[in-house]
C-alpha cells in the first residue's frame, strides 16, 4: 500500500493542491501520481449547465485511474455533484473529464478540498458520447440530445464541446417534427396511391390498362381482338399512370412527399424545413495522461 | 450556247413549245404552282372583302385543354430544347414525354425537367417498341381534349400551339397538321435544299391540299389530334407511315383533316445524302403500304364509308407518287432512244419552266411567310431545286418499286424486329 507524502505540498499560482487527508481505500489501492498541471475546473450545475470557470495551475496529487483529489481556493462548497476537469493535452488542445464529487471540505486556509471519482460510464458523466449525439425521440418525433440544447450551447461557448455537422434533415414546416417520407401523390402528397399496369400489344401497337385485356378466355387485345396473348412474344407490361385514392389526381410518377404524423400535414420536399443536424464532440481526458 | 438556245426557241411555234412542256404544264404546274396561285387569289379576295367590310379576323378564340406528347428514342441531346419551347407556351399545357427504351439518358433528362415543371409526366417504356407504341403509351396518362405530337428533336415557333388548336372549333376536324420547317438550313447544301423543299411542299403544298379538302398527312414532327377521334379509330398502328395511316383512318371515319400554316415547328434536317435517301424511301414506302394496300378500299365508291374527297386524295397519291414517277422513268428511257441535236435545248426549256414555277412559289412564300428575310435567303438555292426534285423522283421510283415488289418496309429497323415479326404485313 502506497502512502501519500505530506511533505510535498506546494502553492502554484495562488491555488494549492494537496493530497487529501480523507482515506479513500479503493483509490489508494491503485497507483497514484503527483503532478503539477494547469487545470480547468468547471462545476456542473444542477441543470447540467456550466458554473463559473476556475482555471489555474495546480499541483495535482493523488491522480489515479479512478479519481482525483484537488484543492481549490474557493470560499464555499460547490452545490453540484460533479465537476468537469480540463487539462491541456499534448496536442495543444484541451481534454476534459467529469469528476463526481465524493467529498468536499472547506479548510481554514480558504482552500476547498475536493475528492472525487471519474464519472466516465456513469449517468453523472455529462461528457458521455450518447448525450452529445442527436437521437430520435419517438414520442416527440424529433431529434433530442442528452442535455438541453441551450446547455449544450453554453458548454460549446466555453470551449468544452465542439459542434460539428452530422447531417441535414427535412422537418415539418408547421410543427418541426420529423415526418415520414414516401412516394406519394404529386398533387396532394397522399401515400394512398394506386399504379395501373399497362399492356403494350406489339402487333397493333395498342397500349391500354391490363384489365382492359382480361377476358374469361385469357388476354385479348381490345383493339385488334387477337386472343391468347403471350407475355414477351405478344405483349409487354409498362408502368401506367398513378392514381391517388384521396384526390383522384393522375400522373406519370409519384413524387417524394412527406407526412407529418404529429400535425397530419402533407408537404413536398420543397416545402419542408431543412435544418442542419449537429452533434457535439469533446476531447476526452485520459487520467493517466496527467500522470505521464 | 444561250443565244443558240434562244434562237432555237424563237424558231419553235407555240404549239411545239407547248407540246414539249405538256407533261409539266398539265401535271406539275397545276399541282404545285397554279394551285398555290389559286389559293393566293382566294386569300387576296378574302382580305379585300374583310378590308372593305371592316371585319377583323380574330386569331385565337379557342382554348381547349391540350397535352403535348413528346415521344423519342435516344434524343437526350435535343429533348430539353423541345421541352423548353413547350413549357409555358399555352395555358395549362400538360406535357407527356415518352422514352421508347432509350439508352442515352433521355428519360433522366425528362425526369429532371419534370421535377422543375409539375405539368410534365415521364413515361418509360422498358424496351423499344416503335414510335406508334410510344405515342399510344402516352394516351392513358392524359385526358386532355387535344393531343399535340411533337418530335423530340424539334422545337416550336411562336404561338404554335395556339395556332394549331384553332381549327378544332369545328367539331368535324379531328386532326390538324402544323408546318414543319428546317431548324438549321445552312449547315450544308443538302440542308439548304431541304429547307427550301419544306417551305414549298409543306407550307404551300398543304395549304393547297387543305383548301381542297384532300389533305392526307399530318406530320409526325408536329400535328394535333382530337383525343376522342383517335381513340375511336384505335390510335396509332405500327409504322412506318404511322402518321399518314392515322390521318387516313380519321378521314375514312368521316372526320376532316386541315392545315394550320402558322403553327410552325422547326426540326433538324438530315445532313447527308445516304440518310436523306433512306428517310425519303421510308416516306414513299408508306404510300404503297397505305394507299395501295391497307386503305385501297377508299377508292371503292360502293363502300358505306366512301367519300369523294378521300377518293381524290388517293387518286392524287396514285398519280403523283406512283404513276408519274414511272412515266418519268419511261420518258427518260424513250429519250435515250430518241436523242437528237436539240435534246439539250428541250431540257433547258424544261429547266427554265421549272425555274419560273419555283419563282412563282417563292413569291407566294414571300407573301405568306412572316420571316421574309429567312425565306428569301433560303430561296437563293432556287436554281438547284429542279435538280434536287429530279433526284427525289429517282428515290421515289426506287422506294415505290421495292415496296411494291418486296414489301421492303417490313424489313426496315424503324420498327423493332420483335414488333415487325408479329404485326400485319399489308
Amino acid at each position: 500500500m502506497m502512502t501519500p507524502s505530506t511533505d510535498r505540498s506546494e502553492t502554484v499560482g495562488g491555488f494549492e493542491a494537496e493530497i487529501p487527508v480523507t482515506a479513500m481505500t479503493d483509490r489508494r489501492s491503485m497507483p497514484r501520481q503527483e503532478v503539477q498541471q494547469s487545470v480547468a475546473v468547471i462545476p456542473v450545475m444542477l441543470d447540467g449547465g456550466p458554473g463559473t470557470l476556475q482555471w489555474a495551475d495546480a499541483n495535482l496529487r493523488d491522480v489515479s485511474a479512478s479519481g482525483l483529489a484537488l484543492h481549490l481556493r474557493h470560499e464555499s462548497q460547490l452545490s453540484g455533484r460533479t465537476l468537469v476537469i480540463g487539462v491541456e493535452s499534448s496536442s495543444g488542445g484541451r481534454a476534459f473529464a467529469t469528476l463526481r464529487i465524493e467529498s468536499q471540505s472547506q479548510a481554514a486556509d480558504g482552500l476547498l478540498r475536493i475528492g472525487g471519482k471519474w464519472a466516465a460510464g456513469s449517468n453523472d458523466d455529462i461528457l458521455a458520447a450518447e448525450k452529445l449525439r442527436p437521437r430520435v425521440d419517438p414520442k416527440k418525433l424529433s431529434f433530442v440530445y442528452g442535455l438541453p440544447f441551450d446547455t449544450l450551447a453554453e458548454w460549446t461557448r466555453l470551449g468544452v464541446f465542439r459542434r460539428y455537422l452530422v447531417d441535414r434533415v427535412l422537418l415539418c414546416d408547421r410543427c418541426g417534427s420529423m415526418p415520414s417520407w414516401r412516394m406519394g401523390c404529386h398533387v396532394c402528397g397522399s401515400g394512398r396511391i394506386h399504379r395501373d399496369r399497362l399492356v403494350h400489344h406489339f402487333a397493333c401497337a395498342h397500349v391500354d390498362r391490363a384489365v382492359e385485356y382480361e377476358t374469361a378466355e385469357g388476354l385479348q387485345c381490345p383493339k385488334c381482338r387477337t386472343a391468347n396473348l403471350i407475355v414477351g412474344s405478344d405483349y409487354e407490361f409498362i408502368d401506367g399512370p398513378v392514381e391517388c385514392c384521396d384526390c383522384g389526381a393522375r400522373g406519370g410518377q409519384p413524387t417524394m412527399a412527406a407526412m407529418c404524423h404529429r400535425c397530419h400535414h402533407r408537404f413536398s420536399m420543397e416545402e419542408s424545413d431543412e435544418r442542419p443536424l449537429y452533434a457535439y464532440h469533446v476531447e476526452r481526458l485520459d487520467p493517466l495522461t496527467i500522470a505521464r | 450556247m444561250f443565244s443558240d438556245w434562244l434562237a432555237w426557241l424563237s424558231r419553235m411555234s407555240t404549239e411545239e413549245v407547248l407540246c414539249i412542256l405538256a407533261p409539266i404544264l398539265l401535271l406539275d404546274a397545276p399541282r404545285y404552282a397554279l394551285g398555290s396561285v389559286a389559293v393566293w387569289v382566294c386569300d387576296l379576295v378574302g382580305q379585300a372583302y374583310r378590308d372593305l367590310t371592316g371585319i377583323d379576323e380574330i386569331r385565337f378564340t379557342h382554348r381547349p385543354r391540350c397535352c403535348a406528347i413528346v415521344a423519342g428514342l435516344n434524343e437526350a441531346a435535343s429533348l430539353e430544347q423541345a421541352l423548353r419551347s413547350l413549357s409555358g407556351s399555352y395555358p395549362d399545357l400538360q406535357i407527356v414525354v415518352v422514352d421508347d427504351g432509350s439508352t442515352d439518358g433521355m428519360a433522366e433528362i425528362a425526369c429532371e425537367f419534370a421535377r422543375a415543371h409539375g405539368e410534365t409526366t415521364v413515361v418509360r417504356k422498358p424496351t423499344r417498341g416503335g414510335k406508334s407504341s410510344a405515342l399510344n403509351a402516352a394516351l392513358p396518362f392524359t385526358d386532355a381534349e387535344i393531343l399535340i405530337c411533337i418530335d423530340s428533336d424539334s422545337h416550336l415557333g411562336d404561338n404554335a400551339i395556339w395556332e394549331i388548336v384553332q381549327p378544332f372549333t369545328d367539331p368535324r376536324v379531328a386532326a390538324v397538321s402544323g408546318t414543319v420547317l428546317v431548324r438549321q438550313p445552312f449547315v450544308n447544301l443538302l440542308t439548304w435544299l431541304q429547307a427550301s423543299e419544306y417551305y414549298r411542299s409543306i407550307f404551300l403544298g398543304r395549304m393547297f391540299t387543305s383548301r381542297l379538302g384532300i389533305l392526307g398527312i399530318v406530320s409526325g414532327a408536329f400535328g394535333a389530334y382530337r383525343r376522342e377521334a383517335i381513340l375511336r379509330v384505335g390510335a396509332w398502328d405500327v409504322g412506318p407511315g404511322e402518321d399518314g395511316d392515322l390521318t387516313i383512318r380519321l378521314r375514312r371515319s368521316g372526320y376532316d383533316v386541315v392545315f394550320a400554316p402558322y403553327a410552325q415547328c422547326y426540326t433538324n434536317p438530315v445532313r447527308d445524302m445516304g440518310r436523306l435517301t433512306k428517310q425519303r424511301r421510308r416516306w414513299e414506302w408508306a404510300i404503297v403500304t397505305l394507299e395501295c394496300r391497307k386503305h385501297i378500299e377508299m377508292a371503292n365508291p360502293f363502300r358505306a364509308d366512301f367519300r369523294f374527297s378521300n377518293f381524290v386524295m388517293i387518286l392524287d397519291r396514285w398519280l403523283y407518287s406512283i404513276v408519274l414517277q414511272y412515266a418519268f422513268a419511261l420518258y427518260l428511257v424513250w429519250q435515250v432512244f430518241h436523242v437528237h441535236e436539240y435534246t439539250g435545248y428541250q431540257y433547258l426549256l424544261m429547266y427554265v419552266t421549272y425555274m419560273i414555277m419555283e419563282s412563282v412559289q417563292l413569291f407566294l412564300l414571300m407573301y405568306y411567310c412572316e420571316e421574309k428575310q429567312r425565306v428569301l435567303k433560303i430561296g437563293t438555292v432556287l436554281p438547284l431545286m429542279p435538280l434536287y426534285y429530279v433526284w427525289m423522283r429517282f428515290v421515289t421510283l426506287w422506294a415505290v418499286s421495292e415496296e411494291l415488289l418486296t414489301r421492303r418496309s417490313y424489313k426496315d429497323n424503324f420498327v423493332p424486329e420483335h414488333v415487325r415479326q408479329v404485326t400485319w404485313h399489308w
